[in-house]
């Protein structure tokens, strides 16, 4: 175990060091100068100079981009080139809008496909059965902004139940907060809960067509018996892996859908700094978002070991 | 993480066989069709579309659908099936070269890894997972804030998301083929690698990828109408699945037909795709079976 | 009293009929041996008495168990009776346990559901139970998982699943074949004596008559889903009144022969004769997982310091039990693997230091052939391509000359020229190993090496494929390195033999003397443990 614990920190820990370098690679080739930028193109020479200097971009690039990581390890992001406050700040405040967010539909989509996934397999074959995987055919084509397009036209809009977008902010109460966020994290957690719902079915039917199955039966355990004591566990290494990925796509999707509810989100922030040449905002929204996908990874490989004594015992996988 | 793997390899049938199968298996037939039409119609906008789209006529803005304009008008009065059907250039030709890049890179690079095994595979696996912590849509934003929103930057961003795809795919297929005793028999014959890999991994592999291909394909066109609709895909004047959505937002209540027709046309190309995808899986029977 | 009785059993799976007429009986502290090849619907008959066949199954007839009548019972019913009154045991010990649960609950979950016991009584009852098959729970804790146990042990906690409550009838489908010899002999001395302590029946089914016969007093052989003969094992097999047991004890038996002398290792010394390969300390080391993430683990050494010499039209064994590291050896001679010490010499040219033309020209001469008829052939080409494959060896070739050469082999070795544009998969499992002998054939090389090549095949088939394998050394001079776990068939089909154990070979000989008189102690265990037909049958018939 501790075994396998300390190689999936070192990867992790490499892989978020990789990803560093590439972010902070990708903006340093950048065309344009920030400080020319920050201070508009009718700058002195030497103002540019100076402020270039006060910013550090005239020290070696190693330097930089030590004092970057050093900075983000401490929290600090830099300043903002257009808002010229700590990002840090502009980050923290959107940060508890997206995060929320995609957590809220992560959790939807577990609790709805799950549960649909087990019942299709259950029912394999069956009318039921072929119903519902027609459904989650069409949940998987479901573009997830369109989606919520079409949700803010019916219930916003039509029925006028919520409203049609924008966030309170969480000091107006939990339960406002919320209920701005529930048409998002829908629109979101669809798509993704036919994706998920059918791994589930696929990966539950795989492990019924095992040996250790049939033993089971053998031992007087009914099918569905079966089907929950020894095949959902098994089953859910897939699964695992796939909620994993999607984890990243809804953090990604949430960017997206916050512009269509006007949510003031990370999406948000980053479109707004992409317009103006905030490239510090963008690098630190980024590198954000992609530690959380690296240590959710991280996390769904020690679930892994939970599942599986195959991994915990650290003998690895093909040693049986 | 999990990867397909061929767990027994077939002999191909004939042509007739594969045929006489497809002919009876519906989710394929459907799947075909509406990708047929779907690619008509691309290829149809290049000559003919029912209204011109270059030309802009206040008078007619924001027209419901009538017998006339099919799909209504735009706030500028273009007609929106025509739009559609240009739009299907764009999209198509997008997801097209990004699965392109994908199998291009992620083929080569995963049968590599594969053939060659060890510290090679490790360190291109490990690679692999840095790519995937970066969603296309995050690369997509990145590629853009360094080099400005266009079609070439989606493409970029979505392919360079497929190449770690189908690595890993062909990878997890290679692997899978490479210790069958066909291919010990080819080593006794003196055979290098390269030319085993060509010979007896790659024909073995062809159905998978074809049915990944098809997904990533499905996928493309997802992502390409995520970023169009964002402002970092497709430009104008350029006509765009996700950019039309884009702009039906703000018009939402008041002529929403203007964000339903793209979008049903997105959703029916995903889905034509998928089901062709479905189908070919089973047509073509590549044997998958998920590795643990 | 009659515990189980089968009668008239019909068995379709949708159109395809299984089973046809079966009947037969078992009585309580009675084993019935059911025989048959692949195909035979030996598996099927013992899933539809658990009635778990697959979908679209359909049955008819009777399968009456302690006097009920199985078919008319329902799903809740079966599911009583499976696991307590009935226990059955698979034939692939390494997937049959579920990888994510420990040995303990494994066990305990059929007592807990059928006695209603509590956890901490059930797992009483279940190290009760692993102590019994052999898995003390001082050194096989309940909460061992079941990838750290071997292939035995694994299927002795498949035989504690089954037996844990005492049935009346045990089930055994093909329990041992997937292990070695040794293991195998455990197992079934293991099942002998769960049986007479509680009782039971047990329904043996296996496609190896010698098991069979040592096991069962009775014997039911079946082939296409039909009873060909049935009654008391003895009688059977000592009258032989069916063509069908005839044919399969004869194969089972079957030594084909030669005409030409054979050639020892003691005649070619003799007669000064050079050997055509020369093994000489030979070390191949695999590399292990790291212990931890600072310790280097200690490499594997799979075969450790061999020598070997091998003569021209030589035929030689080489047996052992799985990792003893004889397929490595295999794959070393064959240049799969590169040697971590010691030399191959082959027709005088040292693989260590000759020139890559030299090794490329000498490899011509070595061939191969493998165990599985399925596996060994790439599905995509044609048979003419498969065949002609190992010419890469050889200078350039025109297409035709190459075709010219396929249709000389495949006729050499009973096939057709015509076969030459099928696919593999055209063929049947003995014909793919005539294509696979043909493929060996093609460089017209002085020595193949065959990796277990009949092991795979059912014995009828078995038998024509030695035939065929002694009849090209008659006429070609072939020299073989024969590899097998079967001594059976290395008796029958070499010259001397080599016992290899633990990378090592710890006795050589004239194959029958090693066989008969063997001098090393692993050797006498693996010869005491190999099921042998005609020793089988004789003790049989002291017994009555």
């Amino acid at each position: 175990m501790l075994h396998y614990l300390l190689k999936k920190l070192l990867f992790t820990a490499i892989t978020l060091w990789v990803a560093s370098m590439v972010i902070f690679a990708l903006l340093e080739i950048v065309p344009g100068d920030p400080a020319q930028l920050m201070l508009g193109i009718n700058a002195s020479a030497d103002a540019v100079a100076a402020l270039r200097e006060q910013m550090g971009l005239d020290l070696p690039l190693p330097v930089r981009y030590g004092a970057w990581i050093g900075g983000l390890l401490q929290g600090d992001f830099g300043v903002s080139y257009t808002y010229s406050v700590p990002v840090s700040e502009l980050v923290g405040e959107r940060l508890w809008v997206s995060l929320p967010l995609a957590i809220m539909a992560l959790v939807l989509s577990t609790v709805i496909a799950i549960p649909v996934g087990l019942y299709s397999a259950s029912r394999r074959g069956t009318r039921t059965d072929t119903g519902i995987m027609a459904f989650t055919q069409l949940g998987i084509a479901i573009p997830n902004f369109w989606f919520a397009l079409l949700m803010v036209y019916l219930f916003a809009i039509w029925l006028q139940w919520v409203p049609a977008g924008g966030f309170p902010g969480w000091d107006q109460g939990l339960f406002k907060g919320l209920k701005s966020l529930i048409l998002p994290a829908i629109a979101l957690a669809l798509p993704q809960a036919a994706i998920l719902s059918r791994v589930t079915r696929s990966a539950l039917l795989d492990v019924m067509g095992e040996d250790y199955i049939r033993t089971a039966r053998a031992k007087g355990l009914t099918a569905r018996a079966v089907l929950w004591r020894h095949a959902l566990r098994n089953a859910l290494i897939p699964v695992l892996t796939i909620l994993g990925l999607q984890f990243a796509f809804l953090l990604a999707g949430t960017i997206i859908i916050e512009n269509v509810f006007y949510l003031p989100g990370l999406g948000r922030l980053i479109f707004q700094a992409i317009s103006q040449r905030d490239l510090i905002v963008v690098e630190s929204v980024v590198i954000l978002l992609v530690a959380t996908v690296i240590f959710i990874n991280l996390l769904v490989d020690l679930t892994y070991a939970l599942v599986d004594p195959r991994l915990r015992q650290g003998t690895g996988r093909n040693a049986s | 993480m999990s990867a397909p793997v061929i767990e027994q390899l077939d002999a191909p049938e004939t042509w007739r066989d594969v045929a006489k199968k497809a002919l009876h298996n519906r989710s394929f037939l459907t799947g075909l069709i509406i990708t047929t039409v779907i690619l008509a119609l691309a290829i149809i906008s290049f000559f003919w579309t029912p209204w011109s789209i270059t030309e802009l006529d206040i008078l007619l803005k924001l027209k419901k659908p009538s017998l006339e304009h099919w799909f209504g008008t735009d706030h500028f009065g273009r007609d929106i099936f025509s739009m559609i059907m240009i739009g299907a250039r764009n999209s198509i030709a997008v997801a097209l070269v990004a699965v392109g890049i994908g199998v291009l890179f992620g083929v080569p690079i995963g049968c590599w890894a594969a053939a060659k095994g060890g510290y090679a595979d490790e360190v291109l696996m490990r690679t692999n997972d840095v790519i995937f912590a970066f969603p296309a849509l995050l690369s997509a934003v990145m590629i853009t804030a360094i080099f400005g929103p266009g079609a070439i930057n989606a493409i970029l961003a979505i392919g360079i998301f497929n190449i770690p795809v189908f690595a890993r795919i062909s990878r997890g297929a290679a692997l899978s083929i490479w210790p069958r005793e066909f291919i010990m028999a080819a080593e006794v014959a003196g055979k290098g690698k390269i030319r085993i890999t060509a010979e007896h991994i790659l024909p073995n592999m062809i159905n998978l990828l074809l049915v990944q291909g098809t997904i990533q394909f499905s996928l493309g066109i997802l992502a390409e109408a995520g970023l169009s609709y964002v402002g970092l895909g497709t430009q104008p004047p350029m006509s765009s699945w996700g950019r039309m959505l884009n702009e039906a937002q703000t018009m939402m209540s008041f002529a929403p037909h203007m964000a339903i027709f793209p979008g049903l046309a997105i959703v029916v190309t995903v889905l034509g795709l998928n089901l062709l995808g479905d189908g070919l899986r089973d047509v073509l029977d590549p044997r998958l079976r998920r590795e643990r | 009293m009659t515990l189980l009785t089968i009668r008239k059993l019909n068995l379709t799976i949708g159109d395809t009929p299984i089973l046809n007429d079966v009947s037969f009986s078992i009585d309580a502290g009675e084993t019935l041996g059911l025989v048959g090849e692949s195909g035979s619907g030996k598996s099927m008959t013992a899933l539809a008495i658990m009635q778990l066949m697959p979908r679209a199954s359909q049955t008819s007839g009777s399968i009456l168990f302690n006097g009920e009548e199985l078919l008319d019972f329902d799903e809740r019913k079966m599911c009583d009776l499976r696991g307590d009154d009935i226990g059955m045991v698979f034939q692939e010990p390494m997937t049959a346990l579920n990888p994510v649960k420990s040995i303990g609950e494994q066990v305990s979950e059929g007592i807990r559901l059928h006695t209603g016991a509590n956890r901490a009584d059930a797992e009483m009852r279940a190290a009760k139970m692993l102590d019994r098959v052999g898995l003390p729970p001082s050194r096989f804790p309940l909460n061992r998982y079941p990838h750290e146990l071997s292939g035995g042990q694994r299927q002795r906690v498949v035989i504690a699943i089954a037996c844990a409550l005492n049935p009346k009838l045990l089930i055994a489908d093909e329990p041992t074949t997937a292990l070695d010899v040794t293991l195998q002999a455990q197992i079934l001395d293991l099942l002998n004596e769960l049986v007479a302590e509680n009782n039971m029946g047990l329904l043996l089914i296996s496609h190896d008559l010698a098991v069979v016969t040592e096991m069962a007093s009775k014997i039911v052989v079946l082939r296409h889903g039909e009873v060909k003969e049935a009654g008391e094992t003895a009688k059977v097999l000592k009258e032989q009144n069916h063509p069908y047991t005839r044919q399969l004890a004869e194969a089972s038996t079957h030594v084909p022969t030669r005409k030409t002398t054979p050639v020892t290792a003691k005649k070619a010394i003799e007669q000064g004769t050079k050997p055509l390969l020369s093994v000489k300390d030979l070390i191949r080391e695999y590399p292990t997982p790291r212990r931890s993430l600072f310790q280097k683990g200690i490499p594997f050494r799979a075969v450790d310091q061999l020598s070997l010499d091998l003569y021209p039209g030589h035929s030689l064994g080489l047996v052992g039990e799985s990792g003893c590291g004889k397929s490595t050896l295999a794959r070393a001679i064959l240049g799969l693997e590169r040697p971590n010490g010691g030399h191959i010499i082959f027709n005088e040219i040292d693989f260590a230091t000759a020139s890559d033309a030299e090794i490329k020209r000498a490899r011509r001469d070595i061939q191969v052939v493998f165990q599985d008829p399925y596996g060994s052939f790439n599905p995509r080409h044609k048979v003419a391509r498969l065949v002609a494959e190992p010419l890469h060896l050889v200078d350039a070739m025109s297409e035709q000359e190459k075709r010219d050469r396929v249709a000389k082999v495949l006729v050499e070795t009973g096939l057709a020229t015509s076969d030459m544009d099928k696919y593999a998969h055209e063929f049947s499992g003995g014909q793919r190993q005539r294509i696979a002998i043909a493929r060996a054939l093609i460089t017209e090389p002085k020595l193949i090496i065959a990796d277990e090549p009949v092991s795979a095949l059912d014995v009828s088939i078995r038998a024509q494929v030695l035939d065929l394998l002694v009849d090209l050394q008659d006429r070609l001079g072939l020299a073989y390195l024969f590899i097998s776990h079967d001594l059976s068939v290395v008796r029958a089909i070499t010259d001397d033999v080599l016992v290899m154990n633990q990378g090592k070979i710890v006795e050589r000989g004239p194959t029958a003397e090693v066989f008969d008189n063997p001098g090393d102690e692993y050797t006498r265990k693996l010869v005491n443990a190999a099921p042998d037909l005609e020793r089988a049958i004789m003790k049989r018939l002291e017994t009555i």
